[in-house]
């Protein structure tokens, strides 16, 4: 046997770990990555004639295609089918999302904060279905190309009463050792210091109340914190911000720019008719 | 599927049979899997010639057998390969303290082994400057097994009067050219690209299920070849 050089052994391993479909509605297409707890190819559905992905799970993440098909949202990618491979790994089917992970978008801060809510959307169903995603990060938010933004990944998810151990990604993990809906709200926040890396003031301290250290100072759910960083979108009010008078001035001025500028323009005009007739 | 074994028992247990038959055997599974990375781990770590490096080779498997080495092992304080490495650091400190190449090569068994093979390997694909010798002796064990397994893929396929099967498997996953696809390969062998499929399927099936074959038979213990199957083939395997 001649040599085998690295890429070759590489191809080997992905040879390896390829699930063996021969007998089901799919042909293997290529594979698409490794993301938490399995590798997801991309398949053929012969019954449909189309393409979906297929994740090939690891061992001990069998809860995850159960925990996916609970949470049909429109932020969340949903889950068609799952099986048993013939070497007893197990599988589920989803809808294959064309596009690319947040971290390799580039968006300006409008668009971003807009994004940010719609996570904040998909994470506040999950946690009104006992879910907690606990890895959530930039590489793990999927912008469709039609603008779709989905929220993957759930491969180390878990019940959010269960107490489960800390898992995902440094930078985004929350301190505490046990897990709640609290700690997501956590990796919220680092998610949008990520979108958002100089904020301004408001912005700021919606930042650092989500990212608190103790859980019960950070806000009580992820729609509280959307509903922070809407008003922030909105010019008005922003709850985890004591504003100076300066500041709330500044919000007023740029929220109410119209009317102070027609406002302005009225009572130019006034004073100088008054003193044309005047003369 | 005439000669070839289903499933295969571990060598290293093999290797303290009482069946002198069955002993050889596992010294030849054993010498066929670690004598490349024994000889690169040599020329890298030492800075040996290539001739010295494969006296040394040479010499510690023909030591190995004759001592019985490996009987000593303990699969409760290191994976297999690791006590192997360690073993081969030791026999090598002795041999430069006692500086006597005569006597390295003097009373060994003489393997049959492809040293200008493996020398060649190792001048059209070095090693990178500042490589990590425990990692570079793990990368070279990796693909002795798969080189094994895919000599015992071929064989396979062949015994069973597919060897098209293993054709598909080097066409698409060990050397694909550009732009390798199903239909592009069925076009060439005159097959739809669905056979073409079930064949590439049959012929991973078989690979997972070799690669595995002969890593049990690398291991002591049921743990040790979970652990080594998951150092080689990742967090995908169970």
């Amino acid at each position: 046997m001649s040599f085998l050089p690295d890429p070759a052994l590489r191809r080997l391993r992905d040879a390896f770990d390829a699930p063996d479909l021969s007998d089901s509605r799919y042909t293997l297409l290529e594979p698409i990555g490794r993301g938490g707890m399995g590798a997801v190819y991309a398949v053929h559905d012969a019954a449909l004639d189309r393409r979906v992905a297929l994740k090939v799970i690891d061992a001990g993440a069998h809860a995850e295609s159960r925990i996916v098909a609970r949470l049909e949202h429109p932020g969340i990618v949903p889950v068609h089918d799952s099986g048993t491979l013939p070497d007893g790994r197990p599988y589920y089917v989803m809808k294959l999302v064309e596009g690319e992970p947040l971290h390799r978008v580039p968006l300006e801060m409008p668009e971003a904060l807009r994004v940010f809510l719609r996570v904040c959307d998909a994470i506040a169903f999950a946690h009104s279905r006992g879910i907690v995603h606990r890895d959530l990060k930039p590489e793990n938010i999927m912008i469709g190309r039609f603008g779709e933004v989905l929220v993957l990944d759930w491969g180390v998810a878990a019940e959010a009463h269960a107490g489960a151990p800390r898992a995902g990604t440094p930078g985004f993990q929350a301190p505490e050792p046990e897990v709640t809906a609290a700690s997501d709200i956590y990796s919220l926040g680092m998610l949008l210091r990520e979108l958002v890396p100089e904020p301004r003031p408001p912005l700021r301290s919606i930042i650092e109340r989500a990212t608190q250290q103790r859980p019960e100072a950070r806000y009580e759910s992820a729609a509280d914190l959307a509903r922070d960083v809407t008003a922030f979108l909105d010019g008005t009010r922003v709850q985890a911000h004591r504003e100076s008078l300066g500041e709330a001035a500044a919000r007023l001025a740029r929220k109410h720019q119209l009317w102070i500028v027609l406002i302005a323009t009225y009572l130019v005009l006034r004073t100088i008719l008054f003193f044309w007739f005047r003369r | 599927m005439s000669g070839f074994p289903t499933t295969r028992r571990s060598t290293v247990a093999r290797i303290a049979s009482i069946d002198g038959e069955e002993r050889r055997r596992a010294w030849e599974a054993l010498v066929s899997a670690y004598w490349k990375p024994v000889y690169k781990y040599s020329r890298l770590k030492w800075k040996l010639d290539p001739d010295h490096a494969a006296d040394l080779t040479q010499a510690f498997f023909a030591r190995a057998i004759e001592k019985d080495f490996f009987r000593s092992y303990d699969p409760a304080k290191a994976a297999f390969r690791t006590f192997l490495r360690m073993c081969l650091d030791g026999f090598a400190a002795n041999e430069f303290k006692a500086a006597s190449r005569q006597k390295r090569g003097g009373d060994a068994t003489l393997l049959s082994l492809d040293f200008q093979t493996a020398e060649g390997e190792l001048v059209e694909h070095p090693a990178a400057p500042n490589t990590d010798l425990d990692a570079l002796f793990h990368k070279e064990w990796v693909r002795s097994v798969f080189t094994l397994s895919v000599e015992d893929l071929r064989s396979l396929c062949e015994a069973r009067g597919k060897p098209i099967c293993f054709e598909i498997f080097r066409e698409y996953d060990l050397d694909p050219e550009d732009g390798v696809s199903y239909a592009r390969i069925g076009e060439r062998h005159r097959i739809p690209a669905t056979t073409v499929t079930n064949h590439l399927a049959f012929a991973r099936r078989e690979f997972r299920r070799l690669v595995l074959d002969r890593l049990r038979e690398m291991t002591a213990t049921d743990a040790e070849f979970r652990s080594e199957a998951r150092s080689i083939l990742g967090a995908g395997f169970e």
